[in-house]
């Protein structure tokens, strides 16, 4: 009886771990446990930019390195829950792939985020007009800083690229996101 | 027969039992609200609303029923979602907060994210001192903090002009910026932290040409600097000056300033009506000879990507 039982449990566990596969196309979001100091359990996505890269918000200086690209094997750091995706990952003229899109948006947002672990709605950084001449035109632009969490980065990449708010207050319930359909294995 | 049966029963349970686990671990999601939204128009206004700041900041009260956060931190996530205190009194109690737990790096940092999210120009004077913290982190948010409270206010934006008491409030940043540049003990993320908010803390012609000439004088430059030399460009500052020295220096330079140049068109092409027509043509003939020059494939084909969209962008009329 204890051997069935016990069976029970490993055919249940294997099912999970089956379903963690790697990610297999950009857009593929990926997911891992991570605790934070002062919080507790919080959880970690990040985004798939390009074959064995990943893009992810991590807490790390303000505006130098809270935006970072890690290889696969990088970003399962901890117990991986595998990668899910959506049907189809699409991108933004005038880009000519997603991942074009997602290395640019990166580039653009890493020098001026910071890392928010309060909040899970992405605050990008923007461009504001900085100085008006006397006939109210605006004469110069400049980065009003912003903030991601991790999640909050993917929703963002998500919502820039055309796929759609994945929606979610924690990077757990932003990875069960019913836009995710498609759980790679 | 009656042990078969047993098994059977035994795998079915197990069976449903991964079903259950499986349908647990995917679909933890109580608030999925999947609309189409965030638009790259939604992020370019010139005049970004801080209470559209406030209201994004609102979503972390979801954070807070889930987690237990330290004291500070509740304190902060319960003036950041009162909706009921003004923008100026949630800045007071922000920097009440800084004040409380001085001797706590995180504290400090996170406190300063939130506060930076306020474009805070009444606090200037309360996070300069911030800026010689111990911690990099604080320095860097502290950093932050005021690139924000450098940007014009809501009423300025109205009048369509700086007022000359905010003028003064920024005078002062930009100095206590200028300290810390100068500070041979300022660190190096420190430093690069600084290069990306130097454009919105110190935006006057004397320190541009200081700062270009500074990164321009390197033989590799950070994304931070070559960002800065992008926006420096691109408001139409030292565009000769620049354009010639980054002539002279490799190929892996010119395309960070190229990259980061189309980085900003791409976020906000409305940039690109700053510059006289002769600027326009001269940055176009720079980047035009200077197509993307990496042999790494994906480097390549977004770099090329944005050097084409550059060139349509500044090609426009």
């Amino acid at each position: 009886m204890k051997k069935f039982l016990l069976s029970s449990i490993l055919i249940a566990q294997s099912s999970l771990v089956l379903a963690a596969g790697n990610p297999v196309a950009v857009g593929d979001v990926l997911g891992r446990d991570l605790s934070v100091s002062g919080f507790g359990y919080l959880g970690h996505l990040g985004v798939l930019a390009a074959k064995d890269n990943v893009a992810q918000v991590m807490n790390a200086t303000p505006y130098v390195n809270v935006v970072q690209n890690v290889t696969v094997n990088g970003f399962k750091v901890d117990t991986y829950w595998g990668a899910k995706a959506k049907s189809s990952f699409t991108w933004k003229s005038p880009y000519s792939s997603a991942t074009n899109q997602i290395n640019t948006l990166s580039n653009q947002q890493k020098p001026h985020v910071s890392y928010n672990l309060w909040s899970s709605t992405p605050n990008p950084a923007i461009q504001v007009c900085s100085s008006y001449n006397s006939s109210g035109a605006c004469t110069a632009y400049t980065w009003q800083k912003g903030s991601f969490r991790c999640d909050a980065f993917v929703k963002w990449i998500f919502t820039q690229t055309g796929n759609g708010n994945l929606g979610g207050s924690l990077p757990s319930s932003t990875y069960g996101s019913s836009l995710l359909t498609i759980t790679r294995t | 027969m009656k042990n078969s049966r047993n098994k059977l029963i035994f795998v079915i349970i197990a069976l449903g039992l991964a079903l259950v686990g499986l349908y647990l671990f995917t679909n933890n999601n109580d608030d999925n609200q999947v609309n189409e939204d965030g638009t790259k128009s939604e992020y370019q206004t010139t005049q970004q609303s801080v209470v559209s700041d406030t209201s994004d900041i609102k979503s972390s009260q979801e954070l807070s029923s889930n987690v237990s956060p330290p004291r500070w931190a509740q304190k902060m996530l319960n003036i950041l979602n009162n909706s009921a205190l003004p923008r100026e009194q949630k800045i007071d109690q922000l920097v009440g907060l800084l004040k409380e737990n001085n001797s706590d790096p995180q504290a400090l940092t996170d406190i300063m994210v939130s506060l930076t999210a306020l474009n805070p120009i009444e606090a200037a004077d309360e996070i300069i001192p911030y800026l010689k913290n111990g911690s990099p982190r604080v320095q860097s948010a502290a950093l932050g903090a005021l690139n924000n409270a450098s940007l014009l206010t809501e009423e300025e934006h109205q009048l369509k002009k700086a007022l000359p008491q905010n003028n003064l409030v920024r005078k002062r940043i930009a100095d206590a910026v200028n300290d810390l540049n100068a500070d041979p003990h300022t660190s190096d993320e420190v430093r690069q932290a600084l290069i990306s908010t130097y454009s919105s803390t110190n935006p006057s012609a004397e320190d541009s040409k200081k700062m270009n000439k500074n990164i321009l004088s390197k033989d590799h430059i950070s994304l931070n600097e070559a960002s800065y030399v992008a926006t420096s460009v691109l408001n139409g500052k030292e565009v000769s000056t620049t354009l010639d020295t980054l002539a002279s220096k490799d190929k892996e330079m010119k395309d960070s300033v190229i990259s980061s140049i189309g980085s900003n068109l791409l976020d906000n092409p409305n940039v690109v009506s700053l510059l006289s027509k002769e600027q326009r043509k001269e940055i176009y003939t720079f980047i035009s000879n200077n197509s993307p020059s990496t042999t790494n494939p994906n480097d390549f084909s977004y770099q090329n990507d944005q050097w084409k969209n550059t060139l349509n962008l500044l090609s426009n009329e």
